[in-house]
């Protein structure tokens, strides 16, 4: 991938979710804290009812951050394992093959372009984390 | 050739990477050549063990060793040699001091009080010694007019009081502070202070005795030289109160089974064998300090920051954070709607290097109430076709994220 490329996808993709992320919102009850320590990105993740999250980091972060919710409408918990697990798995192996949203293949490419793997990763790790341990 | 010209001309990295704008110098500076040269000469010709030899080799680099610390003495204006104590950089040299001087004599409800402006390095290790020991953090904050006054200090400090820490110039703001002041009202209450001069010993003079401090640090990467050098000055009232945090060969007077007695500070730091070659580069780059013009390395530092200040007026999605003073050459900023990480990653595909984030300042950020910023900071290498290069980039970044 090249300049012209990367900027591309940030202009169809990247800059119009970050701007308007899927429900974005602050919400009461439990929350799970997606939060890297290294560059400050901090999201929380509401969980009681139709999931929400809210908080700030670089555009590529909350954009997946509101591809992850987009993904876990109406989803039981199963499938909602299951979804973030494909997903992780992909964004880690840099292979795509395996999901059927161009959004989220767009994200497995801009990983592989420039490595923000932890950006990309921040709200799903956490809501993985949380889905596995309660 | 102007003098930019000839002090960008001793820094090779410009030569292998003829595009790149750094501006990054807050964080680490580039290394100059005669510290590269010097360092390599230690590989080469130099190279033995100190203060153990009989030998010339050793002789010759135990000599070249502890003549750095006169030299440094030199640079600050300190009394001698055994003022100066050689550390890994700035963050050891805090540590010491916390862990190695004020540990032992803190006790409950005694206090420390530090800036809101601190670097994490100057901060945590005082909250991590006033939490063991029950004392209380106490915190200068700004004045209303952004400025940290000594009469607010001074409303801090009290007789429980056992040190203030404190920064020459942030990290974060490039906010240049008045020292002498708040250390003249610490000295009222005889008060210990430390001076955090890690973004001020390259460029702005540093004269422990006029200044009154009694411990301060900087480190030796952000000044051209090398990476795992610092240093920590002690003046005399408390040198012989400052105990090393690592012990083993090389820093005893004598040892026996039972009890052991360790050689003073600053000798005392040097347990184990010492970075030599770090330290006769750092010693190297004092002597490029030395020679360089600091009144004009400041003014050509200030008028950079200041083309770039009055140069982004036109981009109204701009938000500097009005806390810096043009000589510190730091300058941090927002574009609205974009997030600061995104500003710098965008600016890297020009090839140009910004910081962006919390800046290890992050007790700072919470009370400016900003999640991130983006920084600039200048040196003497810069030149005024990096600034418009770098205006123009953020022009095209905020053209393009509309
Ligand atoms: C003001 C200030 N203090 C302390 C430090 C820590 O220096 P070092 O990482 O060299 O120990 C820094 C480095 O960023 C700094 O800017």
């Amino acid at each position: 991938m090249n300049r012209e490329e990367i900027e591309r996808l940030y202009k169809e993709l990247i800059i119009p979710e970050s701007k308007a992320p899927y429900r974005f919102e602050k919400k009461d009850g439990t929350s799970v804290l997606a939060y890297n320590p290294v560059c400050g990105d901090k999201f929380k993740i509401f969980t009681d009812g139709e999931v929400h999250f809210h908080g700030h980091g670089c555009a590529l972060s909350k954009a997946s951050g509101s591809l992850l919710m987009k993904q876990l409408e109406q989803r039981h918990e199963g499938e909602a394992k299951e979804i973030i697990h494909q997903f992780v798995t992909a964004v880690k192996s840099g292979t795509a093959e395996s999901l059927n949203s161009d959004s989220l293949s767009t994200l497995v490419a801009l990983k592989n372009y420039d490595g923000r793997e932890d950006c990309i990763l921040l709200t799903w790790n956490a809501m993985l984390n949380y889905l596995e341990t309660k | 050739m102007g003098m930019n010209k000839i002090w960008r001309s001793r820094f090779p990295i410009f030569q292998h990477h003829p595009e790149l704008v750094y501006l990054d110098n807050a964080a680490t500076t580039q290394r100059v050549d005669s510290v590269i040269d010097a360092m390599q000469e230690f590989s080469i010709s130099e190279n033995a063990s100190i203060h153990r030899g009989i030998y010339n080799l050793s002789n010759a680099a135990t000599n070249r060793f502890e003549d750095t610390r006169h030299k440094i003495a030199k640079f600050l204006n300190a009394k001698s040699g055994e003022n100066i104590g050689f550390t890994k950089g700035s963050t050891e040299s805090i540590n010491v001091v916390a862990k190695g001087y004020l540990e032992s004599r803190l006790s409950k409800d005694d206090n420390v009080v530090v800036s809101i402006l601190e670097h994490h390095a100057n901060f945590l290790p005082w909250q991590d010694v006033c939490k063991k020991k029950g004392a209380e953090l106490r915190i200068l904050r700004l004045d209303g007019d952004g400025k940290l006054s000594p009469e607010s200090l001074a409303e801090l400090v009290d007789k429980r009081t056992r040190l203030v820490a404190v920064n020459h110039i942030s990290n974060a703001l490039g906010r240049i502070n008045p020292v002498t002041s708040l250390i003249a009202k610490c000295k009222k209450r005889n008060v210990p202070v430390l001076i955090d001069a890690a973004q001020s010993a390259a460029l702005h003079s540093i004269d422990v005795e006029k200044m009154g401090c009694d411990f301060l640090v900087f480190s030796g990467h952000k000044m051209f030289g090398p990476m795992g050098t610092g240093v920590l000055y002690v003046g005399d009232n408390y040198r012989e109160e400052v105990e090393p945090l690592v012990v083993g060969g090389g820093m005893i007077e004598s040892v026996s089974e039972s009890v052991s007695t360790y050689r003073p500070f600053p000798f005392n730091l040097d347990a184990g064998t010492p970075n030599v070659q770090g330290v006769l580069g750092l010693g190297a780059a004092v002597d490029f300090l030395t020679q360089l013009d600091k009144d004009a390395a400041r003014l050509h530092v200030a008028r950079l920051t200041s083309k770039f200040t009055q140069g982004v007026k036109s981009i109204a999605e701009i938000k500097l954070v009005p806390l810096f003073d043009e000589e510190s050459g730091i300058v941090s900023f927002n574009v609205n709607g974009i997030h600061a990480h995104d500003v710098a990653g965008f600016l890297n595909r020009d090839n140009i290097a910004i910081r962006a984030g919390m800046h290890c300042t992050q007790p700072l950020l919470d009370e400016l109430n900003l999640d991130a910023t983006a920084r600039v900071s200048f040196s003497i290498y810069n030149e005024e076709e990096e600034v418009d290069r770098l205006i123009s980039s953020l022009q095209k970044l905020v053209d393009f994220w509309k």
